[in-house]
């Protein structure tokens, strides 16, 4: 189990320890699967920070979401690089494919090292 | 009327690096028929480093032979003799500049990973195509840029600017070099093409890369150049100075037309060759260096 802030929670994650308030009044049990809606009402408390379970997998989360940046970086960058042929729905489409070669190959890299090199 | 600018590199093609006699020596070897493969290794084995880095090479995965080859015979043998000369001619243009001009390094290092790009783009279309000259294709797409190189050199005030054109507005490098040196690389490359000796066929695809229906008979060898270029700039494999495409010329395209499936496998096969290559090229120069 890992400590995030209350910033990080999202949805579907576990508590790992019950959450009380500054009154220490119970809030939520351990075990509850957070919803937006408990999220949100934790928020209201005032919480700062919860114990999730899985540390591992809130990490990957975050990894994953790294990784949507990535990829949104790489599909600009494409954009950017093919303006002055944009009219060719050819060039287009040999931008799409090379946007997925770059993917794959940032995957493959993550697999191999652990890291998504640029 | 020659730009005063193109007369200024006429003038100085003559200061720029000749290729080392060995290789001049084993171009000549290999256009003879009559030459043995113990007539090559003889000439090879006289240069250490070469001898190294072939066999560095020809173990690498990029070639993918089951079993390790130890001598310069057997990697002749099993390679041919175009195969070998253009993988010492690669090597020693690759290091031909980097190693005498110290300017623009990290620029210069972008345009080898471009060429180098290039080159095994142009090699897997070929391969693709069931071509037999895919060796020589593979050259012709590491020196396709050659005139960049030259330009660098010469005039690199007058280059930067064209670089910085194209980061400005939505020109490629070719457009810019136009409008600030008042002709193109293309033309440099050619230039330096005839200097060198360099086969007329290489020659004209240096000199037609962007508009390859003007090659005459090497217009399809020059349309595989062309199409490599446009790869693995999309791929982002080095950098050719700008960061925009060329646009492809539906003559050129006209000897593919290759389906979005073909145009993926392609990619993907260009993109993994290129960083199997690259990291075995880097860890030869390291060695060449520490020596």
């Amino acid at each position: 189990m890992i400590r995030i802030d209350l910033e990080k929670a999202k949805p579907g994650m576990v508590l790992a320890k019950p959450v009380n308030n500054l009154q220490n009044m119970l809030l939520l049990k351990e075990r509850v699967v957070l919803t937006e809606r408990n999220i949100q009402m934790l928020r209201s408390w005032g919480v700062g920070e919860i114990w999730i379970e899985g540390g591992r997998s809130s990490e990957a989360s975050d990894l994953a979401q790294d990784f949507d940046a990535l990829q949104a970086a790489i599909d600009r960058e494409l954009q950017e690089k093919f303006a002055n042929v944009a009219d060719d729905p050819l060039m287009m489409e040999i931008m799409r494919l090379a946007g997925k070669q770059i993917k794959r190959r940032l995957l493959r890299r993550e697999a191999e090292h652990g890291t998504p090199a640029s | 009327m020659v730009p005063q600018h193109l007369k200024n590199v006429i003038h100085h093609l003559n200061d720029l690096p000749t290729l080392p006699r060995t290789i001049l020596k084993i171009t000549e070897l290999v256009n003879n028929p009559k030459t043995s493969a113990r007539d090559l290794a003889k000439v090879i084995t006289d240069d250490q480093v070469l001898t190294a880095r072939l066999l560095k090479l020809v173990n690498s995965s990029f070639y993918g032979f089951p079993q390790k080859i130890s001598t310069v015979t057997a990697a002749i043998v099993l390679l041919g003799f175009d195969a070998i000369r253009n993988l010492l001619l690669t090597t020693s243009v690759f290091d031909l500049f980097s190693s005498k001009y110290k300017a623009n390094k990290e620029m210069q290092e972008k345009f080898w990973d471009h060429s180098l790009g290039c080159a095994i783009g142009a090699k897997v279309i070929g391969g693709f195509l069931k071509s037999e000259q895919v060796e020589e294709l593979f050259v012709a797409g590491l020196l396709h840029d050659i005139g960049k190189i030259v330009e660098m050199m010469i005039l690199p005030q007058e280059f930067e600017q064209a670089v910085q054109k194209t980061q400005e507005v939505p020109i490629t490098i070719y457009q810019a070099e136009e409008e600030v040196l008042g002709f193109t690389h293309t033309e440099v490359g050619r230039l330096l093409a005839e200097k060198w000796n360099l086969p007329y066929k290489l020659t004209k695809i240096i000199a037609h890369h962007h508009d390859p229906s003007k090659a005459g008979r090497f217009a399809e060898e020059t349309s595989v150049v062309h199409l490599a270029d446009i790869f693995c700039r999309a791929l982002g494999l080095g950098s050719g100075g700008d960061e925009r495409m060329p646009p492809l010329q539906p003559d050129a395209w006209a000897y593919f037309h290759f389906s979005s499936a073909v145009i993926d496998h392609l990619l993907q096969e260009i993109d993994r060759t290129y960083y199997d290559i690259s990291s075995v090229l880097v860890a030869t120069k390291v060695e060449d260096q520490s020596v």
